[in-house]
This record gives structure tokens, C-alpha cells and sequence, in this order.
């Protein structure tokens, strides 16, 4: 910590130098003052905050930190700075630098350009690292597939540490509690659901009153953000003392939970499956129950709205509608629903991890219908149209104003770069069968402020990166948008493939 | 703003005039941000291989 104390020392004499020079070269009012001051201020601040939070392990705070005082503190100073550059007028020098006389021309040679390389490797090793990228991306998807199934069993017995475990059915997989045959029944009956991000698996401790007396979640490969939502005792604690042969429908007899819409009726139907299965097959109920309805409420009328006006340039291009859609897309399939797509999504339809249509009705519309305009019609309508994070992008860049952009020696490699980290992370998903391990796209987390570990940093980084660069994340990092651009590509391929056959 | 399209070639957005400043705070931008994909693509790897 004394090493930082060091260094904010060092910046903000080196903050304070470059005020008093930059208020030599311009007029500056109260204003300038107070917005350059404030902003180099919640920056240093952000700083001490953030390296604070990391020593002390804990990043949600660090990233809080810099998201709430250092991007604000950018913000800030970059409106200070456009403020004063554009509005507030210049001090004349007051020793004029010689200027030369008119007499002598000036040649200004120009510097020559040099060519700008498209690739930084030769085509023969660019098309082995391409082809050998999609050979082990199919046999990683094979392995994945092929992989032995989930050891329950280990699972359960995680939880339950101290007692006798017996498995008594096999299709829903049930375990007993305790020795077999004393006292009264204590069962564990497994069920597995298909999440926003990935599959999960809960246990239903139900017992001989034919009541469910707790949901342990047992293993996960959903998005963190979600999974903690399932997790949550709050959750949970609605389906207890609940008789198997209940309803267990969202929004009737099952309290739904904002942000995490998708994953938590995935939960409450694989409960409602395995109740049922239990009423039916170990208490010899009758179903009296009521079918699940298809759930077509304002929610998913309004994310269907937005996807097909994506197919509408003078919607999602022309102003003032732009901003509207930019706006209904921040809002809505961001902070209110939270189901931006991640290349979890993606990669998990090839892991065959499907949710119902009935319940999830908002990802199909987003998901299966953003994969299938892609294949049917060959357009990308989700990248720059629907997705919420580019609507945070855009917006970051109307206020800033600047388009930065990294140096030649680095550009010509972010394609090569994003194309990695695409099959990095289809790799660790294929793989692991996880696909909330692979997706370090920001989303989920920005929207519901739920993230682990060093996910909280590329969060932070992202927003800044955007401000300065325009499209900053879209076009260097997004792994989703990457994916569905190679099935646009694929398809092109191999219609003009058909079209040279015939 | 670049291409509304992602099917399109993307254009390179102009530099805004930035100097070799605004080149070297871009620069390690996008080097953090890789620095930190990477780490949580390793700790992702990490988790799986020893749960």
C-alpha cells in the first residue's frame, strides 16, 4: 500500500503541474476549475480505492470503485476538457514564436506511407492455424458430447457429508438418506434444467408427507450472475412445505425474479418436473395439476418488438428513432431482462443445452432467432442493432467524442487476436460442457452487477476502453459477435460452393 | 461510428486526431483488457481442471 501512497502522490503533483500549465494556455471559469479538479480527484481516488479493494480481496469493490469514481472521474474531465477547448478562449503567448518570412517557401515533404500489412503471418501458416482451429474445435465438441455423465452421487454427497447415501430409482435418479428402510423416507431427487447460460442441477429433499422441505442446488454450468440468483435462500425458500402435486408455475403459485427471468423459471420448472414425477410415480397421485401455459406476457412482447424492427434500418439507423431503439435495447433487453446474448448461448445450442419454448420464450426469440437470421437470411441483426452493451457503447462515445484508436503494430493483430479468443473460449466450453466458463463477455454481470473474480476488472475496462475507442469491445473482444460473423461467413462459403457445383 | 453492419468489412474509425498520447493510453487499453480475458480464461481453465 505505501508503494501506491508513492505513486498517487507522484500523480497528483504531476495532476497539479499540468493544471497550472494548462491554465496558462487557457482562460479557465468556475466551471473548467471544478470539472477538471473534480475528475482528476475521483480518478486518484478510484485508484486508492480500487488497489485498496484488491489487497484486501475483495474485486466486486475494486471494480465498483473504478466503475463508480474513475469512470465518472473520466467523464468528467473529458467534459472539462471539451468545455474548455471549445468554449473558453486561448491566452496569447506572449513571446510570439518566429515565424519565417514569406519569402522562403516551405517544403513540406511528404512522409511516404507505408503499406499497410493485412496479416502478420504467411498464408500457408495462416490457413494451417485456420483449419487446425476448426479441427480441434470439432473434437473438442465430440469430446464434450462423448463425456461421461454427471456423478451425482459425489454430488449429493457434498452436501450431505455425514449421512448414508442409497440410490433407490434410476430414471429420475432418486438417493435415500439415511439407512434404507429406518424411519420415515428421505429423498433426494435429482433434476437438471437448461438455464440462461447453461445447464444446472438441483436436489428435492422430499420426504414421506409427500412436501418438498428443500431445493439444494448441486452443481452449475450457468452464468454466475444467474446461478447466484438459484442460489439465493430467498428463492429457494418459496418451494418448502409446498405439496408435490402443486403447480409450481411462475407468476401463480412461484414468485418471478427480475434479471435472472430465464434461469429462475428453468428452476422452477425442472422442481415442477421432479415434484410431479415424485406425486405420480412414489405417492400414487392423480395429476390434478394445471398445465403449464405458454408464457407470452408484455416481456416477451417486448423483446420480440425489438428484434424485428432490428430488421428495420430506418429504425435501428436513422435518428430519432436510433436513439429510441438504442434506448429500448439498454433498458429493456438490458437492465430489465438482463439476456444479452454471450457465446455461451452460442456454443451451448451445439452442446444441445435448449431450454423449453413454453417458459422461455425470450430466449428463443433472441437466441435461436438471432442463429437462425443468421443461417435463413445471412444477416446479423443482433450485433449493433439489438445487442444492449453496443447502446452503452454508442452512448459512451456520443460523450466522449473521442475515437481513439491502439497503434498500427497492434491493429493489424486484433483480428488475429479476437479470432483466438473466440476459439479459446469454444475450446474451455466444449470441453468443460460449461459455458458460462468460456463467456468473459461483460454483459450479464453489467446489467446485474454479479460477477466473479477477474470478470469485475474486464467490466471496468471495457467501459473505458469504449469511451475513447469507438466500438472498443464490439470489435476487438466480443467472442458472441465474432461467432455469429463466422456463420455469416460459412454460409457465404458454402452458398457460392453450391452455386460452383452447379 | 463504424459500420452499422457486422456482415461488412469493418472501416478503421479515423484517430480523432489523437497524438501518440491518445496511441499509448489506446494501446494499453487493449492490452489490460487482453491481460485480463486471458486471466479469466486461465482461472476458467484452472476451476476446470481442479474443481
Amino acid at each position: 500500500m505505501g508503494f501506491t501512497w508513492y505513486c498517487l502522490g507522484l500523480l497528483t503533483t504531476g495532476s497539479g503541474i499540468f493544471l497550472w500549465h494548462f491554465s496558462k494556455r487557457y482562460q479557465l471559469n468556475l466551471l473548467a476549475w471544478t470539472g477538471l479538479g473534480l475528475g482528476i480527484v475521483n480518478i486518484l481516488f478510484s485508484i486508492a480505492w480500487a488497489v485498496g479493494s484488491v489487497l484486501e480481496g475483495v474485486p466486486r469493490a475494486a471494480s465498483m470503485g473504478l466503475l463508480l469514481f474513475g469512470f465518472s472521474g473520466i467523464i468528467i474531465l473529458t467534459l472539462a476538457f471539451r468545455y474548455t477547448l471549445t468554449k473558453r478562449p486561448k491566452i496569447l503567448e506572449t513571446a510570439a514564436e518566429p515565424s519565417l518570412p514569406e519569402t522562403v517557401e516551405t517544403h513540406v515533404v511528404p512522409k511516404k506511407e507505408k503499406p499497410a500489412k493485412t496479416s502478420v503471418i504467411g498464408p500457408y501458416v495462416s490457413v494451417v492455424l485456420r483449419y487446425g482451429a476448426y479441427i480441434s474445435l470439432i473434437i473438442a465438441l465430440i469430446i464434450g458430447l462423448a463425456s461421461k455423465g454427471k456423478d451425482y452421487e459425489s454430488m449429493v454427497l457434498n452436501k450431505f457429508k455425514d449421512q448414508k447415501l442409497t440410490k433407490v430409482n434410476d430414471n429420475p435418479v432418486v438417493f435415500q438418506l439415511g439407512e434404507k428402510g429406518d424411519g420415515p423416507g428421505n429423498y433426494v431427487l435429482i433434476q437438471e434444467g437448461q438455464g440462461y447460460g447453461g445447464p444446472f442441477v438441483l436436489g428435492i429433499r422430499i420426504m414421506e408427507d409427500a412436501k418438498i422441505h428443500g431445493i439444494i442446488p448441486l452443481d452449475h454450468k450457468e452464468t454466475p450472475a444467474f446461478a447466484k440468483k438459484i442460489e439465493d435462500a430467498r428463492y429457494r425458500d418459496q418451494f418448502i412445505g409446498k405439496n408435490v402435486n402443486n403447480d409450481f408455475i411462475v407468476g401463480v403459485d412461484i414468485n418471478a425474479v427480475s434479471g435472472a427471468t430465464v434461469t429462475t423459471m428453468a428452476a422452477a420448472e425442472a422442481i415442477r418436473n421432479g415434484a410431479h414425477l415424485a406425486a405420480v410415480e412414489k405417492f400414487k397421485m392423480d395429476p390434478k395439476w394445471r398445465n403449464v401455459p405458454w408464457k407470452f406476457g408484455l416481456d416477451e412482447i417486448l423483446i420480440l418488438a425489438i428484434f424485428v424492427l432490428a430488421f428495420f434500418p430506418r429504425i435501428y439507423k436513422e435518428k430519432p428513432w436510433k436513439y429510441l431503439y438504442l434506448a429500448a435495447t439498454i433498458v429493456i433487453v438490458g437492465f430489465y431482462l438482463n439476456a444479452a446474448i454471450s457465446v455461451g448461448n452460442i456454443a451451448g445450442l451445439a452442446l444441445g443445452y435448449i431450454p423449453g419454448i413454453k417458459d422461455h420464450l425470450i430466449w428463443w426469440i433472441l437466441v435461436v432467432g438471432t442463429v437462425l437470421g443468421v443461417i435463413i437470411l445471412g444477416k446479423n441483426v443482433y450485433c449493433y442493432r439489438v445487442c444492449p452493451f453496443y447502446g452503452i457503447e454508442y452512448l459512451l462515445q456520443k460523450i466522449s467524442g473521442m475515437k481513439l484508436n491502439p497503434s498500427r503494430a497492434l491493429l493489424i493483430r486484433t483480428r488475429f487476436i479476437v479470432n483466438f479468443l473466440l476459439w479459446l473460449s469454444l475450446m474451455v466450453i466444449f470441453l468443460s460442457k460449461h459455458p458460462a466458463l468460456g463467456s468473459f463477455e461483460p454483459f450479464a454481470m453489467m446489467f446485474s452487477l454479479n460477477g466473479t473474480g477477474i470478470q469485475w476488472f474486464i467490466l471496468p475496462l471495457a467501459l473505458i476502453g469504449s469511451f475513447f475507442m469507438s466500438t472498443f469491445w464490439c470489435r476487438f473482444f466480443c467472442p458472441c459477435g465474432q461467432a455469429l460473423t463466422k456463420i455469416v461467413q460459412f454460409r457465404k462459403s458454402a452458398l457460392n460452393m453450391l452455386k460452383a457445383k452447379k | 461510428m463504424v459500420s452499422s453492419d457486422r456482415n461488412s468489412t469493418p472501416k478503421r474509425p479515423s484517430d480523432g486526431g489523437s497524438g501518440s498520447a491518445g496511441k499509448y493510453l489506446a494501446n494499453m487499453l487493449y492490452l489490460a483488457t487482453i491481460l485480463f480475458v486471458c486471466g479469466f480464461i486461465w482461472q476458467s481453465i484452472a476451476s476446470f481442471i481442479s474443481p
